[in-house]
């Protein structure tokens, strides 16, 4: 594989064209599959033996947990490449990831609300994934907030890029710690937790939700930056160019 | 004397000289700790239950209203930038720092701590354990003060953003302290919680400095 | 009806798929309107160069 290819990627007139066409890519697929996956798993799917139909509510739960913990992995290794690499491209695309991944970690946070409550009798339980979406969605509002607060914008990214990647140790040490603190006081909650085993007919929908969300995810993304891109690079010859060309 | 030394014996100087700022950092902690019986009930086994969180709670909120006193005023008289500028290491003064500024700060703490112990009725050389916890977990809380006060040294309002960095990245020391205070109080065996606190001191230790000195280099130039 | 029901849940199923959609919409929509802001603030940019 010839490495020139990808290297001319890292160039900001290169990378933005390459994300405008890709977004088309990413989003119509996206939304196919997603169309896909809440037919076979609203209608489709049998109910559950044990839960009826709300266990419905894990074709949006678990797509957006999973995004979400995966996008802070991304935003991480952007920020890293960034910082090694000294790469506007790679600080654009850590800064575009983070508001879509805050509001995954929100969604899986209220879905998982939903479906406790008719599930178990409780909104909340402090076990270790809940825990962890929460922390994560701290760290992810604490990255936006300080590229918000820090008005030289190639300091926000240096500053917002080490929290990312202080974050991505941390996350694994609290989600264990979270574990641990629990085991020692009931075990009744995480058993009642434990995601059921699934097959088959339920089993395809979340395949192609997870799927789906993955795609719309990097479709959005490839806009926002590019937007932020495009935002950087002003002053630039080709972003001149490229407004001209528009017109 | 090399500049390390020098560099050590200056901290320890000028925070002793700023002996305001530290107080209040003390004094939130034994507040803190205070008020919980205060407002919580104060019966025995209330308290030996409650002991281990509200020590390291009232640490944590002791840190963070004196987290701003670590870097802003060698900021603001031009020190920081000198050290920055100097041909040193950056992550070595940073360590010195940092080690200056927990003995200033931390320190007085632990023995605190001890006084504390004994107001929530414990007893004999479970004070001791509470105290060594207080030592260890404050050193990892220290490191991570300073790294959240270098990301946001250039940030004209810190405060949400503060506490926004320090929640998360302090609850795995939190947990891990109060767990150890309570196996101390119950009895039971304490090296566990122990042998987590002294690993993190060490990691926050030695990638503490680095990455401060990093956050310390973007915030000023 | 009884998808509309989904065996008494019916709130909870319709409300995770609302607010995900609404999410989704929510995001869909800032980039799109972040690009075009995007691009009249380097018009206006190019303008008064």
């Amino acid at each position: 594989m010839n490495l020139k290819q990808i290297y001319k990627y890292g160039s900001p007139p290169n990378y933005f064209k390459l994300s405008l066409k890709a977004e088309n890519w990413f989003v119509i697929p996206g939304i196919l599959l997603i169309i896909v996956g809440c037919l076979g798993g609203l209608f489709i799917a049998p109910p559950d033996y044990q839960m009826g139909d709300a266990f419905r509510i894990i074709y949006f739960h678990v797509p957006s947990a999973y995004l979400s913990m995966s996008a802070y992995a991304y935003m991480a290794g952007a920020a890293l490449v960034g910082i090694v690499w000294r790469s506007n491209v790679a600080f654009s695309v850590a800064k575009s990831i983070a508001p879509f991944g805050a509001s995954l970690t929100f969604l899986a946070i209220v879905t998982g609300m939903l479906w406790g409550k008719p599930m178990w009798g409780t909104a909340w339980v402090w076990d270790a994934r809940l825990t962890s979406q929460f922390i994560l969605l701290l760290l992810y509002l604490g990255y936006i907030l300080l590229h918000l607060s820090i008005r030289e914008q190639r300091k926000a990214d240096l500053a917002a890029s080490i929290l990312a990647l202080t974050g991505v140790i941390n996350l694994p040490i609290i989600h264990y710690s979270v574990i641990w603190w629990n085991t020692l006081h009931q075990a009744s909650t995480i058993s009642k937790l434990s995601s059921p085993s699934i097959t088959g007919d339920m089993l395809w929908p979340l395949l192609v939700m997870i799927f789906g969300y993955g795609f719309f995810f990097w479709g959005v993304i490839c806009r926002i930056a590019a937007s932020e891109i495009l935002k950087r690079e002003k002053r630039s010859k080709w972003a001149k160019e490229y407004i001209k060309e528009l017109e | 004397m090399n500049i390390y030394q020098q560099l050590f014996l200056r901290d320890l100087k000028v925070s002793i000289k700023r002996w305001s700022d530290l107080l209040t950092g003390i004094i939130m902690f034994a507040l803190v700790a205070f008020i919980f019986p205060l407002i919580a009930g104060s019966d025995q086994d209330f308290m030996h239950r409650i002991i281990g969180p509200v020590i390291l709670l009232s640490s944590l909120l002791a840190s963070l209203i004196s987290m701003q006193n670590i870097f802003k005023p060698d900021l603001n008289n031009g020190s920081l930038e000198q050290l920055v500028l100097s041909t040193h290491s950056l992550s070595g003064l940073v360590f010195i720092k940092i080690l200056s500024y927990w003995i200033s700060s931390s320190l007085p703490l632990v023995v605190v701590s001890s006084l504390i112990a004994s107001a929530y009725y414990v007893t004999g050389i479970d004070i001791a354990k509470v105290m060594l916890t207080v030592l260890l977990a404050t050193t990892t809380l220290v490191n991570i003060n300073s790294l959240a006060a270098a990301l946001t040294l250039g940030v004209r309002y810190p405060g949400a953003l503060m506490t926004l960095i320090l929640f998360p990245l302090s609850l795995p020391i939190l947990i891990f302290g109060s767990k150890a205070i309570e196996y101390s109080i119950l009895g039971m065996d304490i090296s566990g919680p122990f042998y987590f606190l002294t690993g993190m001191m060490l990691l926050s230790f030695s990638l503490g400095p680095i990455a401060t000195a990093f956050a310390i280099r973007i915030s000023i130039d | 009806m009884d998808i509309f029901s989904m065996g008494d849940y019916g709130f909870f199923v319709w409300s995770s798929f609302l607010i995900s959609f609404i999410v989704f919409l929510i995001n869909y929509i800032s980039a799109q309107r972040m690009f075009t802001s995007v691009l009249n603030e380097v018009k206006l940019h190019d303008e008064n160069e």
